[in-house]
């Protein structure tokens, strides 16, 4: 009884559906089920959204273009014209987050982004492609992001592990600041929400900060999407100019 | 032919008065731009900058654990690049405030 109720069980995974391929475990968990629902219910949205393709958007499309058109801008300003090849990728990764972070919201779903394997995943995605992306560009000489020109001969046994230790850190970084931000959010609601039980009448006090809680959480869900899409670019756009 | 001067001068006076509104036109969306960017341009780097300062340290410490691990040298590797995770931490955080003040 006491268990069911901890702040932290929000985020157990349980198999909705058992299913095995060669041993290895690929059963249907609610955590995918929600990820499968967030799809459909993101593509359902975009296409719903841009049918009517009225000159006067309404609700629907204006929230669509104004999504769209804010990656848009932000690719642009953080990868100028080359940013327009992966605007897609940010733009998914964003509205795919952003979905997650939203639909989590709500009582008895599940936050799918909550998971750092889940946030690890998606950062490194972006980590392997940024990676990958400035040996293509640049050759051998992706490796001066490691030793800046400039910096003397001598610093260097001191400088490369430090610039090592902070560009593998990218990812996780990005991956643990997602999910961190989500989990921390979740907790404290239902750490509250169990004040209100014990507290009996006077729990209308922490049920009022839960609403005002709730709000601050909508902010966040909202801001770490973005925060996610902008670092993407940043990560990407160091690996189109390695120098800085 | 003064008829054609007077064509003239109103032809010249009204690509004047366009030129003035793209002038206004441009000024006005460059405005915009700028304001929407700035709202929520500091987020970003807020989160970037305080979660480096951890992120390094444990990737500092989980090298070195692994180092140990495979050289069995057991605590000395840890402790270095422990030391070297929050130099970097400190070093990137700093480096991206550096930027984000450009």
């Amino acid at each position: 009884m006491t268990e069911k109720h901890s702040p932290l069980d929000q985020f157990t995974i349980h198999r909705i559906f058992e299913m095995k391929i060669g041993g290895i475990d690929i059963s249907l968990t609610n955590s995918s089920l929600m990820m499968i629902a967030v799809l459909i219910i993101l593509n359902v949205f975009l296409i719903y959204a841009t049918k009517k393709k009225s000159i006067v958007p309404g609700r629907l499309q204006s929230l669509a273009e104004m999504s769209y058109e804010m990656i848009y801008n932000t690719t642009k300003d953080n990868l100028g014209k080359d940013g327009k090849k992966f605007f897609p990728l940010v733009y998914t990764l964003f509205m795919f987050i952003l979905f997650c972070n939203m639909l989590g919201l709500i009582p008895y779903s599940f936050t799918v982004t909550s998971h750092i394997i889940v946030t690890f995943a998606l950062a490194f995605g972006i980590f392997l492609l940024a990676t990958i992306l400035g040996f293509v560009l640049h050759g051998h000489k992706y490796l001066r992001l490691f030793l800046p020109k400039g910096v003397p001969i001598f610093l260097a046994p001191l400088l490369v592990p430090i610039e090592i230790v902070s560009y593998i850190s990218r990812p996780i970084s990005l991956a643990v600041r997602l999910a961190a931000n989500m989990m921390a959010g979740h907790t404290m609601i239902k750490v509250f929400a169990g004040f209100v039980v014990a507290l009996g009448i006077f729990g209308i006090a922490p049920f009022l900060f839960i609403v005002l809680l709730y709000i601050l959480e909508t902010l966040i869900a909202f801001l770490q999407a973005y925060v996610f899409a902008v670092l993407t670019c940043l990560y990407l756009s160091d690996s189109f100019h390695p120098e800085h | 032919m003064s008829n054609q001067k007077k064509v003239d001068d109103l032809e010249n006076s009204l690509k004047n008065l366009s030129k003035k509104l793209d002038n206004i036109k441009a000024n006005k969306i460059n405005e915009e731009d700028t304001n929407k960017n700035r709202q929520f341009s500091g987020f970003p780097h807020a989160f970037k900058i305080v979660s480096e300062l951890f992120a390094n340290i444990i990737v500092g410490g989980s090298i070195g654990w692994t180092l140990d691990y495979f050289f069995d040298t057991k605590p000395i590797l840890l402790i270095i690049f422990l030391i070297i995770g929050f130099i970097s931490g400190i070093y990137t955080s700093y480096k991206s405030a550096k930027k984000f003040a450009k």
